[in-house]
């Protein structure tokens, strides 16, 4: 398939159309989010996430795709504390692409930033290239202790020691759409599907869905005034906006 | 398989209604099976509390489920101490016959309040057993609503918690109500929360505010508008001030300032715009009410709050059934228990589900010293835990995801009838040995437990199987057919609202802490954490590798420092500190924590299990707080007080460098440095209601 890279129309705060059947988005609205970790939690059972210990962790080496950071503001009584989920921002100008020298990381023709695991060598220069630092490398071989592995989500691969990975956007839930509005012989509806993350989430923070659909949740908000997109002035295009969380004490 | 699972189709994925009972909340879930394994927890869309919508807890039941830890077969100790055998069911049901019949009439029963005590058919099927067999009958969990029906009683007239429509809300006002995290319903209040923020009535006028009073800045308390840090214990006289500046008796401003350590500005800005909200704004009292040694007054106070001006915003559903367990509150019942123990009046115990007294009551209490005493323990439990460590006899038990049973939420939406089903989703007899046909563990039900102890002792069963005893007392209300309500998961049918709340309630006198702490002193406050809450849910991994969404803390237990002070005392992240009361001392790492009451520390509770997050897992020797709790209770309904207690802080040594368990290492994750926003995100993801409407004003 032709490269679309150049085609689509990226002006922030418009509704691309390119030749894509599909052009899969999310908006995060932070005045929703709470902070629970829902998101997270649903990640790591839809994924197969591997659990990595403690003093995994304490390298850094904990597998969260998607993490809710917090951010203090301020100093006691004056604090305020801020939460912002962050994930692979699926970029349309994806620094992570250009520096793999096995194409193990590529832009699919739906503009998702997609990983072939079984491509990968372990460089680990596209996480480094990463200006979201949303690629997350497996040090050690993934295990489950029995019977935990019975958990495991048949959609979805192991991957191995030395692949980096990242989230996908869920794809394996958009191929189990599109295969069954295929085998019914129709085409996919709004919103009839989403991401495990935004399906989870009490609040309704996430919104996730197709930006080419002016039916959709996700392009109904993607043009909000609250809108904003991280590290924008870097040029990568995220698929994902955010919406600012709004303070409200003034008299 | 050698047995194939009924209705399994190879490569399809079949989804099976049930209902969690891992916190009180009783949300619906739907579990996706492939192949005969349960593969994921959702969100039931169908369901009126969860409405699609999951937390962390729920979908970590899977790993309940799965657990490594899970007790695989009957166990029998030879003596105490020693370390459990297998023996076979059969063996251990004859001996257990043999020694309820022997004990008829000297025989208690430690059921789980929170799975059993909120299930009318297990409270059926035990109270028929204990009748069978000359039992008695006790409840408990950590988590007691036993104060919160107390002051809805009071203030309200009705037995039950509240469900505050907090989507309807233009003002909350928060009294230590950390309702986005744990109990009674964080999903339903989740929702609704987001409802708050951006729902249909944000189109219309002004954002909403939202207003938290309270010790420690929660998650809760971070998604507020405004914080306010009153002394630990002192909400009480804070919702008694805002009375009485809205011209209703209360406690005088001035006095509620002074014990609260907030300004009388303050405090009188809150009733003003308390009062301005009139029907459109809710008070909530909470979880960290319910641990105080006041809390029935408490939160008779914040309800209070809640009759005044016409509010109709706290609503009342209504269970489909009438609650089997009594309004007495879970610890006064394991102090009657415990005291005929020490009498000598019970010969044995069978200790049902994970109620885990000897973790969450304090050991100065002697439950566990009274446990010592009972000539026969027996627990049926999943997982082993600090409790069943004094069993006898280990029966493994079947978890909820394994079979028929029913829940009823602990608040129901307002103006709904409604009870919530489970069903068997896996057999997880189907988990097969590695190399071999033996099933992995031979669990069973409640249902087939009893029945089985009763068939040994010549004694009819209730009914044919589990589901049966289920469906017969469904049966008995309304009109659905049973495999309509299997198919989505329980029954709710509208109701007609309850009528007009009453006026404002006869006032508690402020009863909290009114004397300044000696200096060195601290208050300590424990809280329910939102992924361990009374450490049921500690043992899955995901619960422990997700971080703490405040310290960003993983399979740790900390305690959290106002930053000033620690920085007054040297005290550093990671830093092991001691804490020190008259009953006990424990270490624990330190985080010195930017919103918390320079009087307060605090210190989740749920952490400090023997297997995850203690030393079975991460090799720390995580403490459990309870160890330093005096013994204290709620003077109105005896539920046990865990917030409260003085406690003493000293420093033990620095963070090692690097991870070192024997060190005890605090792991952080994804801390920036300085624990400030980056930069390039500082303007971005936040605005002030003005900036915004002047952004819509230009546009």
């Amino acid at each position: 398939m032709a490269d679309i890279r150049n085609t689509e129309d990226q002006t922030p705060g418009s509704t691309p159309k390119d030749k894509r059947a599909h052009r899969w988005a999310m908006v995060i609205d932070l005045d929703r989010c709470t902070g629970c970790h829902g998101c997270e939690t649903a990640c790591y059972a839809e994924n197969n996430i591997p659990v990595t210990g403690p003093e995994q962790s304490h390298k850094g080496h904990a597998h969260q795709w998607i993490r809710v950071e917090r951010y203090w503001e301020g100093s006691y009584p004056s604090v305020k504390a801020r939460f912002m989920p962050i994930l692979c921002q699926q970029c349309g100008e994806a620094p992570c692409e250009p520096v793999c020298p096995v194409y193990a990381t590529y832009h699919n023709p739906e503009g998702l930033n997609a990983m072939v695991y079984n491509r990968c060598v372990g460089t680990r220069y596209c996480g480094n290239n990463c200006p979201y630092s949303v690629r997350v490398f497996n040090w050690e071989e993934p295990s489950w202790a029995e019977p935990l592995n019975q958990q495991l989500n048949p959609d979805v691969t192991v991957r191995e020691k030395g692949v980096m990975e990242k989230c996908t956007f869920c794809v394996q839930r958009i191929r189990r759409a599109e295969e069954r509005a295929d085998a019914e012989g129709r085409p996919l509806q709004t919103d009839e599907f989403t991401t495990a993350c935004a399906q989870a989430c009490p609040p309704k923070a996430i919104t996730w869905g197709d930006l080419n659909d002016d039916a959709s949740a996700v392009a109904k908000l993607w043009k909000d005034p609250r809108r904003f997109r991280l590290l924008e002035e870097l040029g990568t295009e995220p698929s994902v906006v955010y919406l600012r969380s709004i303070d409200n004490d003034e008299d | 398989y050698i047995i194939q699972p009924s209705n399994l189709v190879d490569g399809v994925s079949q989804w099976f209604a049930s209902t969690c009972v891992m916190c009180p909340a009783g949300c619906g879930l739907i579990v996706r099976t492939m192949g005969g394994r349960a593969t994921k927890v959702e969100g039931n869309p169908e369901h009126p509390i969860s409405q699609g919508k999951i937390c962390s807890r729920g979908q970590s039941t899977l790993q309940h489920l799965y657990n490594p830890l899970r007790l695989r077969s009957p166990m029998q100790r030879a003596v105490r101490s020693s370390a459990p055998a297998p023996i076979s069911w059969d063996t251990a049901l004859a001996r257990i016959a043999g020694r309820l019949k022997a004990s008829r009439g000297r025989i208690a029963i430690l059921a789980d309040g929170l799975s059993y005590g909120q299930s009318p058919s297990a409270g059926k099927l035990l109270s028929g057993f204990s009748e069978a067999v000359g039992a008695s009958i006790f409840y408990y969990s950590l988590l007691d609503s036993a104060p919160w029906r107390a002051a809805a009683k009071t203030a309200h007239g009705q037995d039950s918690v509240p469900l505050y429509q907090i989507d309807q809300a233009d003002y909350l006002l928060a009294f230590h109500s950390d309702f986005l995290e744990t109990w009674p319903s964080p999903v339903y209040y989740g929702r609704a929360f987001g409802e708050f923020r951006q729902g249909a009535r944000r189109e219309a006028g002004d954002h909403g505010r939202f207003v938290y009073i309270g010790p420690r800045m929660s998650m809760t308390a971070a998604k507020a508008d405004r914080w306010l840090p009153c002394r630990p214990g002192t909400e009480m006289a804070v919702a008694l001030g805002i009375l009485s500046a809205m011209g209703r008796p209360g406690l005088s401003v001035v006095k509620a300032a002074a014990l609260s350590g907030l300004t009388e500005a303050q405090i009188t800005r809150v009733a003003r715009e308390f009062a301005a909200a009139g029907p459109r704004a809710i008070a909530l009292p909470g979880d960290g009410l319910a641990a105080l040694p006041n809390a029935t007054e408490a939160i008779i106070a914040v309800e209070a709050l809640n009759t005044v001006a016409g509010r109709g915003r706290t609503g009342f559903g209504f269970p489909a059934f009438p609650l089997a367990a009594s309004s007495e509150s879970y610890y006064a019942q394991i102090q009657r228990l415990q005291i005929s123990i020490e009498k000598g009046e019970v010969d044995a115990l069978l200790v049902v589900g994970q109620p885990n007294p000897v973790f969450t009551t304090p050991p100065s209490a002697g439950f566990a010293a009274a446990l010592k005493q009972v000539p026969f323990v027996t627990a049926f439990t999943p997982i082993p835990d600090e409790t069943t460590a004094y069993a006898d006899l280990l029966l493994p038990s079947k978890t909820f995801l394994e079979e028929w049973g029913d829940h009823l939420p602990i608040a129901i939406p307002g103006d709904i009838s409604m009870a919530s089903l489970s069903q068997p989703v896996v057999d997880t007899k189907y988990i097969q040995e590695k190399n071999g046909s033996a099933p992995w563990m031979e669990p069973r039900g409640l249902f087939d437990l009893t029945k089985a102890i009763l068939g040994v002792s010549g004694k009819p069963a209730p009914a044919a199987d589990g589901e049966g005893f289920v469906r017969a007392l469904w049966s008995a209300s309304g009109a659905n057919a049973w495999e309509d309500r299997v198919g989505v998961g329980g029954s709710w049918v509208s109701k007609p609202a309850a009528g007009a709340l009453p006026t404002t309630p006869a006032l508690p006198a402020y009863s909290g802490p009114r004397t300044p702490l000696p200096s060195g002193e601290f208050t300590l406050t424990l809280y329910p954490h939102l992924y361990w809450a009374d450490g049921r849910n500690a043992s899955a991994p995901w619960l422990q590798e997700i971080p703490d969404p405040m310290t960003m803390a993983v399979w740790n237990n900390w305690v959290e420092i106002n930053a000033e002070t620690a920085h007054r005392l040297g005290i550093r992240t990671g830093d092991i500190v001691r804490l020190t009361t008259d009953h006990g001392e424990i270490e624990l790492p330190a985080i010195p924590y930017p919103a918390i009451h320079p009087e307060a520390l605090a210190v989740p509770i749920g952490q400090g299990r023997y297997d995850f997050g203690g030393s079975q897992a991460t090799g720390h020797s995580v403490p459990n707080p309870f160890a330093l709790l005096p013994l204290s209770t709620d003077k109105i309904t005896g539920a046990l007080s865990y917030s409260g207690a003085a406690v003493r802080l000293s420093k033990v040594r620095n963070a090692a460098p690097g991870y070192d368990p024997g060190e005890n290492t605090l792991v952080i994750l994804q801390d920036r440095p300085g624990g400030q926003e980056p930069e390039a995100v500082k303007d971005l993801i936040h605005a002030t209601a003005r900036e915004l409407r002047s952004q819509k004003s230009n546009t």
